[in-house]
């Protein structure tokens, strides 16, 4: 019973997150098309007005996790073995990027440490990180983050098949609580669908922290 | 933007969420806020972006950096998560 339960709003979590993917791109692009033809009087936006807006997604943030107490209770359940997922996806995903950073002529070591701790949450990595380093390399997080979750999205039965059930919310990253997390549960079986929101969770929270330790602010 | 702050406004958030868990109508509103916070943001930095001719001009460059960050990130998590399913998830899933 709680599996069904546990699918159907999954399901229905995840058309509602689809629908606000979408909503999220027409305002960007919107942005951008007001930006290129100066459409708001408006010159420059002050960063301090922008940098309370994201303290309180932040808290916003913090208030959807401390309300899901269901997925805290799956680490008793399932021991500590389940910690084991998000700590594989944070030290795989600095380790490649930082390797990767190596081949960017533009990029410092930090700043890909700092747009991988995006974790593919795209939304919330891109707005810090343009508000602490500048738009270029906000643009890279929003950028390589919406990659990772498209990638996810689309190779998850090939993650699985060639490395574990595990490795398609590895690549999910953050993502793996919500957009991504109808097409984990198909490639690698419903029983890792409480896996997949616990790593998704404990990542998303640790994005806004992480990224800017990175950024040494 | 400092730590301080953002670890502040996090743990507030994860506290007033775990005190109204029970009341599904101000998790529900905390959640359209949210959207609703990201919806601004991103106009936000389109906005800023589409100001910045320097960043729309080299829009290859930032594309190309950007898809090689993310394959990295990526082979990096499935190549530890492998070793993870292998010596601590799977036998268990054999036993059943």
């Amino acid at each position: 019973m709680f599996l069904f339960h546990f699918l159907f709003t999954s399901i229905f979590l995840k058309k509602r997150i689809m629908k606000n993917s979408l909503l999220i791109f027409i305002f960007f692009i919107l942005g951008i098309l007001c930006g290129i033809f100066t459409l708001l009087p408006v010159k420059i936006i002050p960063t301090s007005f922008v940098t309370y807006v994201v303290y309180a997604l932040i808290f916003f943030v913090g208030i959807g996790a401390g309300a899901n107490v269901k997925v805290w209770r799956a680490v008793r359940r399932m021991h500590f073995k389940i910690v084991l997922v998000p700590l594989a996806v944070i030290s795989g995903t600095l380790m490649g990027v930082g390797l990767t950073s190596f081949l960017l002529s533009d990029i410092a070591l930090n700043q890909a440490l700092a747009v991988g701790a995006g974790f593919g949450y795209y939304s919330l990595s891109s707005v810090i990180i343009s508000q602490m380093d500048g738009d270029f390399l906000g643009i890279i997080a929003l950028i390589s983050n919406l990659m990772r979750e498209i990638i996810t999205i689309l190779l998850a039965p090939v993650l699985v098949r060639f490395f574990g059930k595990i490795a398609p919310i590895a690549a999910g990253g953050a993502a793996s609580m919500d957009t991504t997390l109808a097409v984990i549960t198909r490639a690698s079986g419903s029983e890792y669908a409480v896996i997949s929101i616990f790593s998704g969770m404990v990542l998303t929270l640790l994005v806004p922290i992480l990224v800017p330790l990175f950024l040494g602010k | 933007m400092s730590m301080v702050f953002i670890t502040l406004f996090l743990s507030a958030g994860m506290l007033s969420g775990f005190l109204l868990r029970k009341r599904e109508k101000a998790i529900y509103a905390a959640e359209k806020i949210t959207t609703g916070i990201i919806l601004i943001l991103l106009f936000l930095l389109g906005l800023s972006l589409g100001m910045n001719k320097t960043v729309l001009n080299n829009l290859s460059r930032v594309g190309i950096q950007s898809a090689l960050i993310s394959a990295g990130g990526v082979s990096g998590s499935v190549f530890v998560s492998f070793f993870v399913y292998k010596y601590f998830f799977k036998e268990k899933n054999n036993e059943k």
